[in-house]
Formats: C-alpha cells, sequence, structure tokens
C-alpha cells in the first residue's frame, strides 16, 4: 500500500521545449520534425537536424538587462521558472534548489575558450567563465527568488534530472527542507552536436523522430529544453500531482542484450515497492526511447517485462519525439507526466502509430536508459 | 535503530602527496607544495605558483583510458577501497559512488578546440572523456560498484556537497556503502578564468595573510569510504571517523563573490551543528575553506567570529600545500579533518606572515597536538554555495 508518508507534491511546472511551454499546447501537441541547426560563423557546418526551443519571449519576461548576462542554459532555466509561476514568496524560507544537467553551460564554456584560443590570454571574457560553471543556472535561480537553501547541481549524463530529483524529494522527506525547486536544463551547443556527428550519434535526414515505431535505423536527433518544479512536502490546493519517490543505479551491461531487461525491471519495482505500489499499479510506462533501434528494444523488452511481473499490459509511451535527445530531458518527461497526470488527458503523440491510447491514469512510472551505464527512474501518481 | 555514517577508507592524490600517509606529513611540516606552473604553454600564466601533480597518473590509477580527472579519482578511489575493503564489497548493489568534479576532461577538450579553429582538424577522440560524469563512472567501473553513481558539480563545495548527499543516501537506507569525494585537474579554462577574475596570487596563496591577493590552483582528488556504521559493525571494519552533521545553504548574493558577512556560511554553520547535535563550544577545529581571496577569507572569517564569538577554537586553510584543487577541495580537507581527528592535531595554516586584521579568528600558525573530539570543514564555491560538514572522533559516544 502506498506510504501516504513519503514523497512530495509537485505545486507548479514549467517547461521550456521545442514542442511549447504551455499545458494546452504540450498536451495536444503532434510530434514535429527537427528543424536545420545553423551555426553561421563556424569552422565546419552541421548536417544534424536538431529540436530546438523558442526563446523570444525571453527578452519580455526576463527584461534586456539581465539577458545580457546569461547564457542560454541560465536563459532557458529562468524562463520555464517564469512559466511556473516562481516568485520569491513562493520560494521564501526553508527551500532548495535541486538542479540536473549532463552538460551545464556549454556555450558560455566554449565562448570563453573560443575567445582565449583565437585572441590569447590578454583579452579574457570574465562573464563567460563565471557563467561556465555548471551550477550556474541553479545560482541564477538563486538569486532571482532568493533561495538560500541548499543548491545542487546534479551533471551526471542521462540521469542527472532524476538523480536531482531524489536528492530534492529526500530532503523534503527528511523535513530539511519545505519547499524544493527542482530543474532539469541542458542546451544545444555547435561542439556536442559536432562531436556526435562524427561519432555517428545523430540520425540522418530529418523525419520526425518515431521512438518505439519499430524503426530499424540507429541514432537519435538532438534537442534541448528545461524544466522547472515547485516541490512541497505538504499538500496544497492546485498541486499537479505527487511524486512518490525516484532514484537511479548502475546496471550491469550485457554485450547481447545492452542491459539484461530482467535487470531493469527489478529496479524498477524496486522503486515501486519503496514507494508501496505494485507493478499492477502502474498506468503508464514513459520512457525515454529515442528512436534509436537499440536503445528503443531494451525498453520494449523492460516494458514487456514489466507488463509480465504486473499480468497485464503495461502502457508503453515516449516523449522523446516532442523535444529530442539531450541529457536532461527526463526533466521533460515528468514534466509531461504531471501535466497528464492533473488534466487526466493522455496525450496520444505519447505512443507509436497505430497504438491506441490507454484510458485517465492514476501512475506514470518514468524510466531512463544512460548508454553509459546507469538508468534512473520516477514515479509519479495522481492526486 | 538510527543510521548513522561512519567513515572506513580514504585515499588521496595531491601535490602535497599520493598517499594518505605523505598528505600528513606534508601538513604536519606546513610545506609548501605549490611549484612553477608548466602543464601546458601558457603565456600569461606559466611558472606561477600552482599545485601541479608531476605523477605517472595512468600508472597509479591503471586506467586503459581516461581524463585527467578520472585519472586522479581512480587511483584516490582505489586507496580508499582497498583500505576499507581489502576482501571485496559485501554487496556491490548497495554500494555506490558519488563524485564532485567541474573540469571533467576539459583539458583534453581544449586541445581539440584549438586544433579544430586553428586547421579545422575534428580530433572527436579528444572529447570522449569531456563530461565531469567521466570520473565517477570510471570508479564505479573499476572497482565494481552497482548502486548509484553520480556527479554533483556545484563549483568549489562540489566535493564535500558530494559527501554530505552519500551520506543521505546511506541514511535513506538506499546503499550500505558510498565512495565519495572529489576530483579535478589543472586545465586552460580553470588558470585563465581564475586569472580573468584577478584573482591569483603570483606569490603563491597566502591564506588570512594581510598581504594576500588571492588563491592558488591545484589539481587532486580525495575519495571516502562512507558506510552504515551497521555494515561496518558487521564487518567488524575499523573506523576512522564518524560524520556526525552538515548542512549546505547559499547566499543568493552574487553569482560570484560572497555576501560579506558570510550570512550563508553561518547558516550552513549553525545547521551543520544542530543536525549534530553539537554547539560551538564542542568544535576544537575549524578547517576554512580559506582560498585567499580578499572577499572570501574576509567573509570566512566574519561568519565564524559570529557563530563562535570571540574565542575561536583553531583555524586553518591548508590550501598551500596543494593549492586550491576546485571540486576536490572540500573532499581533500575533509579527509585532512580525518587525520586531524585520528593523530589528534591541528595542521598549520601555511603561508601565514601577518594575519589579517580584518580576519579576527584564531589562525593556527604551527602544528599543534590538541585533544579533537569534532571538527569542522567549511567548503565554498561560485553561485554562493556554503557547505558545512562536522567531523566526529571514532569511538566518541553520541
Amino acid at each position: 500500500m502506498e506510504n501516504e508518508n513519503t514523497g512530495a507534491y509537485i505545486l507548479k511546472a514549467g517547461l521550456v521545449s521545442p514542442a511549447g511551454g504551455s499545458p494546452e499546447q504540450l498536451l495536444s501537441a503532434v510530434p514535429a520534425a527537427p528543424v536545420p541547426l545553423d551555426y553561421p560563423g563556424q569552422k565546419a557546418a552541421l548536417k544534424t537536424a536538431g529540436y530546438r526551443c523558442d526563446l523570444s519571449e525571453a527578452k519580455a519576461l526576463l527584461g534586456p538587462m539581465k539577458l545580457r548576462r546569461l547564457g542560454r542554459l541560465q536563459t532557458m532555466t529562468l524562463l520555464a521558472a517564469k512559466k511556473a509561476g516562481l516568485s520569491a514568496e513562493a520560494c521564501a524560507g526553508d527551500t532548495g534548489v535541486y538542479m540536473g544537467t549532463g552538460l551545464g553551460s556549454m556555450g558560455e564554456t566554449a565562448a570563453f575558450l573560443e575567445n582565449m584560443v583565437l585572441n590569447g590570454e590578454e583579452f579574457p571574457k570574465p562573464a563567460n567563465f563565471i557563467n561556465s560553471v555548471h551550477n550556474a543556472a541553479a545560482s541564477s535561480l538563486a538569486l532571482e527568488y532568493a533561495i538560500k537553501g541548499e543548491n545542487i547541481t546534479v551533471a551526471h549524463r542521462d540521469i542527472s534530472f532524476d538523480a536531482a530529483l531524489g536528492h530534492g524529494v529526500s530532503a523534503l522527506a527528511k523535513g530539511r527542507l519545505k519547499r524544493a525547486v527542482v530543474c532539469g536544463a541542458d542546451e544545444l551547443n555547435y561542439y556536442h552536436l559536432l562531436a556526435a556527428e562524427e561519432k555517428g550519434l545523430w540520425k540522418d535526414g530529418a523525419g520526425p523522430l518515431r521512438p518505439l515505431a519499430g524503426g530499424t535505423t540507429r541514432g537519435t536527433s538532438p534537442g534541448e529544453g528545461a524544466a522547472v518544479f515547485l516541490l512541497s512536502s505538504g499538500a496544497a490546493e492546485g498541486a499537479l500531482a505527487k511524486v512518490l519517490g525516484a532514484r537511479t543505479a548502475r546496471y550491469r551491461y550485457d554485450a547481447s542484450t545492452y542491459l539484461d531487461p530482467a535487470a531493469s525491471a527489478d529496479f524498477l519495482c524496486g522503486l515501486l515497492a519503496a514507494c508501496g505500489v505494485k507493478p499492477e499499479e502502474t498506468g503508464l510506462l514513459l520512457s525515454g526511447a529515442d528512436g534509436d533501434c537499440a536503445l528503443d528494444a531494451v525498453y520494449l523488452r523492460t516494458a514487456a517485462e514489466l507488463g509480465r511481473r504486473a499480468g497485464r499490459l503495461v502502457p508503453h509511451g515516449s516523449f522523446k519525439q516532442y523535444c529530442g535527445d539531450y541529457k536532461a530531458a527526463s526533466g521533460f518527461g515528468f514534466g509531461l507526466a504531471a501535466l497528464l497526470l492533473s488534466s487526466g488527458t493522455v496525450p496520444p503523440g505519447l505512443f507509436p502509430n497505430g497504438t491506441a491510447a490507454p484510458g485517465p491514469v492514476s501512475t506514470v512510472l518514468s524510466y531512463t536508459i544512460s548508454r553509459s551505464g546507469s538508468h534512473s527512474a520516477a514515479l509519479l501518481r495522481s492526486l | 535503530m538510527k543510521r548513522e555514517v561512519v567513515i572506513t577508507g580514504a585515499g588521496i592524490l595531491s601535490a602535497a602527496g599520493a598517499s594518505v600517509g605523505e598528505t600528513w606529513q606534508a601538513l604536519k611540516e606546513g610545506r609548501d607544495g605549490l611549484r612553477p606552473f608548466s602543464l601546458f604553454p601558457s603565456a600569461r600564466y606559466a611558472g606561477i605558483p600552482a599545485g601541479q601533480l608531476q605523477a605517472d597518473l595512468p600508472a597509479l590509477s591503471g586506467l586503459g583510458g581516461g581524463s585527467r580527472s578520472d585519472h586522479l579519482a581512480v587511483a584516490a578511489a582505489r586507496q580508499a577501497f582497498s583500505q576499507s575493503f581489502p576482501g571485496g564489497l559485501p554487496d556491490p548493489a548497495r554500494a555506490g559512488v558519488i563524485l564532485g568534479a567541474c573540469v571533467g576532461g576539459m583539458a583534453d577538450s581544449e586541445v581539440f578546440l584549438e586544433r579544430l579553429l586553428r586547421t579545422g582538424a575534428r580530433e572527436t577522440e579528444l572529447l570522449h572523456f569531456h563530461e565531469c560524469a567521466s570520473s565517477a563512472d570510471a570508479v564505479a567501473g573499476t572497482l565494481g560498484l552497482y548502486g548509484p553513481c553520480e556527479t554533483i558539480s556545484t563549483a568549489c563545495s562540489s566535493g564535500q556537497n558530494a559527501i554530505c548527499l552519500a551520506a543521505e543516501l546511506i541514511l535513506s537506507g538506499e546503499s550500505d556503502v558510498m565512495l565519495a569525494g572529489g576530483t579535478d585537474s589543472l586545465s586552460r579554462l580553470t588558470v585563465n578564468g581564475f586569472g580573468s577574475l584577478l584573482l591569483m596570487d603570483p606569490q603563491g596563496c597566502r591564506p588570512f595573510d594581510e598581504e594576500r591577493k588571492g588563491m592558488s590552483l591545484g589539481e587532486g582528488a580525495a575519495v571516502l569510504a562512507l558506510e552504515s556504521a551497521g555494515s561496518a559493525a558487521r564487518r567488524n571494519a575499523r573506523v576512522l571517523a564518524r560524520l556526525s552533521g552538515w548542512a549546505a545553504t547559499c547566499d543568493a548574493h552574487h553569482a560570484a563573490a560572497p555576501s560579506p558577512e558570510g550570512e550563508g556560511i553561518q547558516r550552513a554553520m549553525r545547521g551543520a551543528l544542530a543536525g549534530a547535535g553539537l554547539s560551538p563550544g564542542d568544535i576544537q577545529y575549524i578547517s576554512a575553506h580559506g582560498t585567499a581571496t580578499p572577499d572570501n577569507d574576509r567573509a570566512e572569517a566574519a561568519a565564524i567570529k559570529a557563530v563562535f564569538g570571540e574565542q575561536t577554537p583553531p583555524v586553518s586553510s591548508i590550501k598551500r600545500a596543494f593549492g586550491h584543487t576546485f571540486a576536490a577541495a572540500g573532499a581533500i580537507e575533509t579527509l585532512a579533518c580525518v587525520l586531524a581527528l585520528q593523530h589528534q592535531a591541528v595542521p598549520p595554516n601555511a603561508g601565514l606572515n601577518r594575519q589579517d586584521p580584518a580576519c579576527p579568528v584564531k589562525i593556527q600558525r604551527d602544528f599543534a597536538a590538541c585533544k579533537l573530539s569534532n571538527v569542522m570543514s567549511l567548503s565554498l564555491g561560485f553561485g554562493g554555495n556554503n557547505n558545512c560538514l562536522i567531523l566526529s572522533a571514532a569511538g566518541q559516544a553520541q
């Protein structure tokens, strides 16, 4: 039976994504094709298409003066916070920040180093250096909203958001804080795109990503985004959903199956059990499937094994067709899960063509596999 | 029964030494570990004092490939692991790793960038170990840890935050054993970055000195084996120290400078004391972050005085021994606190000539034997990040 004393309430959610930011936009979005990624002035043009956020609102919402001092990751994060309706009042008192970002402020780091290489060491740009640290976005949130509690940034590949979420939920559960601002953000960056392109990690062509649709091609399409949530240990009117728990672990790499589905199901069932939820209560498995046929196959085998343990088919959807692949993308998936639990609407676009959307769901299990050897999960329940 | 976190192993690699024993000897002597910087060509910074390692890092780590930070982390983790688990782990699924890291494989990424911009060469294999996460992955992979594997990147407080979050996972019951600490290598980004902020002292760092002009950079790693007291007791493991309290706060004052009165540092110290169930009078030594920048030392001293009053316990910054090692700094200084408790002695504040009157705390000038039951380590970072951790002697009853 679910333990009523664990977990945290999701009071507010704000998303900056290539598919838009408002709940209405996101819940009715139709997966779109990625767009060409143009970086004028760079040595080599990219062939890759990707999912890029429109930040045109930033000037009006954040103000031009502030915008001049921020890197792209900080801008996306503060914009998501504005969309969440965060305020200094809502964050007053015992509030902490838990940020997940896989690559941090790549743009600011690159800007500092490009200048150093091209112009020598005599004319550095200190602002780029200050903004280059991985915790620059979390620091910007603290400054913007006067948040004086713990300020933690997790930078661990694809599990960054879920790990940050886990630490935030744990701090609330132990009473160290009353509220936690949990975020996940990563930005598109030329050098990251170029390096991955050279390795063949991106899909050829510019067709829409179709995870879980039985595709036979390797690779994915890059994306970016920011998600900001205000969590509370106490219930409040208007809360979107409850997060029951989140956890991360390493997995044993298996050369033939990548990740043994029994091991991934063990991991997921471990989280469910810790939250007092039975496998058969899982209404939706929302995975980080990214259209790469090898990784999609692992997710599909995991869903099948989870279904076997639940004694029924567990509906399995994905979200990267909306936002592309980026390290902290599970934050976007988490936001989508919170919105669908709050609205009772399950977007049909979560499922591959021909798969019927399930009816209203009350429990969503979000699952992310990182190719580097870790996996992570978060469990949400409707109120 | 309340879970408690203890330390059963420690490993370190820095300009002060390649083992725990060498490090303590260097600290005891108040040795200056800074040498002229030469890791990569630099028109502006060549020869400045820095805590640069000369050791053959791949030989120490045993890693086939990896960034300089990865080698440092794995070498330190091997020391901690072999001290704590000479017979192997009781349950690898209940053992994880959290490291603080800021730089990752940046030194190689900088070579990639320079060659791309100058010649168009796309040597993307140089980026293979770019991510900060690479070091924790390397530690987990090398030692066969299958619990949580995470990287904390909160600038210079990363290592100490990593230790505290690892302890939290043990207290939550998610893990029994966590290797935790920090690692960072020198890179052009950090040397030029702190140089651009005019925060480096050409004479080498002189924490709390009236004439101090800034920090000296360094590189290194420190890893502690944290364990639930129950797990340590079941194994009959030797406990080096206990983690009795910790707290983290944010100034929310400035992106790169501390609040002048150290208000956030004060809250961190008070939070850690409350968590440990101790009062200021129970602390016998404070390991300061002590970067030797004018702002940091003044704010830190103001905070210590505000919490401890006129009669502060002995305070020292040990950064002259190995430089400011960014994400590793808090882990190295926590390890130094473990050693202080074990040896019942306080390491001196090397590099001090005349104490800054604007830093009115009791700076420890010389190595001194004294009775230590509880010691405090402060670790601060960009973004107004503050972490305070309290360690207690192994045998001390709660």
